[in-house]
């Protein structure tokens, strides 16, 4: 049986366009503040408890490769241009 | 089952170069998601594409990439597929680059029916070049070279290709990532050209002007104009204008593929050669 899964933002990637809010069907991400990116908010599940995990609608559109749904405990690794690790794991 | 995207991406060169929200993200997404599907190896595929915005697609992947002239794209694709009858031929470029300067190579492609597959990424507007009209913008809409809207009418890229003899002709759009990448999965099994009209959202350029300068209400709006082909059918024409129709047109697969063709007809010679 499939394992629990849940949405993994990168916050590395999200540029908060607001296209997976937009789509999920639970209400399970928002944007919040976050004044340490350009963009001033950044992408967070919210609400994982309340994710369907089967859609994949937010991973679909997500147009930057930043949000996976991932199966709980499976650490993401990705590096980028300035050639950091960049991990999130839940 | 998952999708392993950094698996298929250059993972150095991220994060990617498009503005936030832009629907090319989603189409590349789609695509990778679609070979996923299909297990390809990476070695076997070979992604061209020309200038422009969605053109920056093949500089993110990690198969074989060729970054060509604007417009040029699918001549470089036609000629690697002639060398290189294995391997998996995909072009990735925009609206601007397959279809205004590339245009007659397009149709030459679609008329040969070579094995390639075509994913027209169609945002209405010249994005990098400073949002000029490009030969898909909507009649009516404003562009930077069009302030008072566009008087051009548009090409329709499914009646096109089909028109020049493409054997799949599908299209998708951003609304609806999923469906898209179930055609983009049949256009690339098919056997022939196939041309996958991928509606993509600019919301900084043709957004910006025409009023839907948001990426969320950019992909509303998109979703509010398509229309799948099974409820096509029972609306009038009348509902149908100002509509796009998604789904897949076309499938014709009597019509011999070029580069078997072509390997037919010199295999007797190259068998009699004489060294």
């Amino acid at each position: 049986m499939a394992a629990q899964q849940t949405p993994v933002v990168i916050n590395r990637f999200c540029t908060s366009c607001g296209l997976c809010v937009d789509v999920c069907p639970k209400n399970v991400l928002e944007l919040v503040e976050d004044l340490h990116v350009w963009t001033g908010s950044m992408c967070k599940v919210a609400r994982p408890e309340d994710c369907v995990r089967k859609c994949r609608f937010c991973e679909a559109i997500c147009p930057h490769f930043a949000i996976s749904v991932a199966d709980v405990g499976v650490e993401l690794v990705f590096q980028d241009s300035h050639g950091q690790m960049v991990t999130k794991s839940r | 089952m998952s999708v392993d995207y950094p698996r298929y991406l250059r993972n150095d060169k991220l994060p990617l170069y498009w503005c936030p929200g832009c629907g090319n993200g989603i189409v590349l997404k789609a695509l990778l998601g679609a070979i996923d599907d299909l297990r390809w190896e990476k070695d076997d595929m070979v992604m061209v594409s020309g200038i422009g915005c969605a053109a920056r697609g093949s500089g993110y992947v990690d198969f074989h990439t060729l970054h060509t002239l604007h417009g040029r794209a699918v001549p470089a694709a036609t000629a690697i597929k002639m060398c290189h009858p294995s391997m998996h031929v995909i072009v990735f470029s925009g609206d601007g680059d397959m279809l205004a300067i590339g245009g007659n190579h397009f149709i030459h492609a679609c008329r040969r029916n070579i094995n390639i597959t075509m994913v027209v990424v169609n945002n209405w507007i010249y994005g990098m070049t400073g949002g000029q009209y490009s030969p898909t913008t909507p009649p009516g809409s404003k562009a930077s070279t069009m302030p008072q809207g566009n008087i051009d009418s548009n090409f329709d890229v499914v009646e096109l290709a089909r028109g020049a003899g493409a054997t799949f002709v599908a299209r998708g759009s951003v609304a609806e990532p999923a469906l898209l990448k179930n055609y983009l999965r049949k256009g690339l099994e098919h056997k022939g050209a196939s041309v996958i009209d991928a509606i993509s959202s600019c919301h900084t350029q043709w957004g910006g002007r025409n009023q839907l300068g948001d990426p969320v209400q950019l992909v509303e709006h998109i979703r509010n104009m398509t229309v799948s082909r099974n409820n096509a059918d029972v609306l009038s024409r009348e509902e149908l204008t100002g509509k796009l129709v998604t789904g897949i047109f076309h499938q014709d697969l009597e019509k011999k593929e070029y580069a078997q063709a072509y390997a037919e007809l010199s295999r007797p010679v190259e068998q009699n050669v004489v060294v």
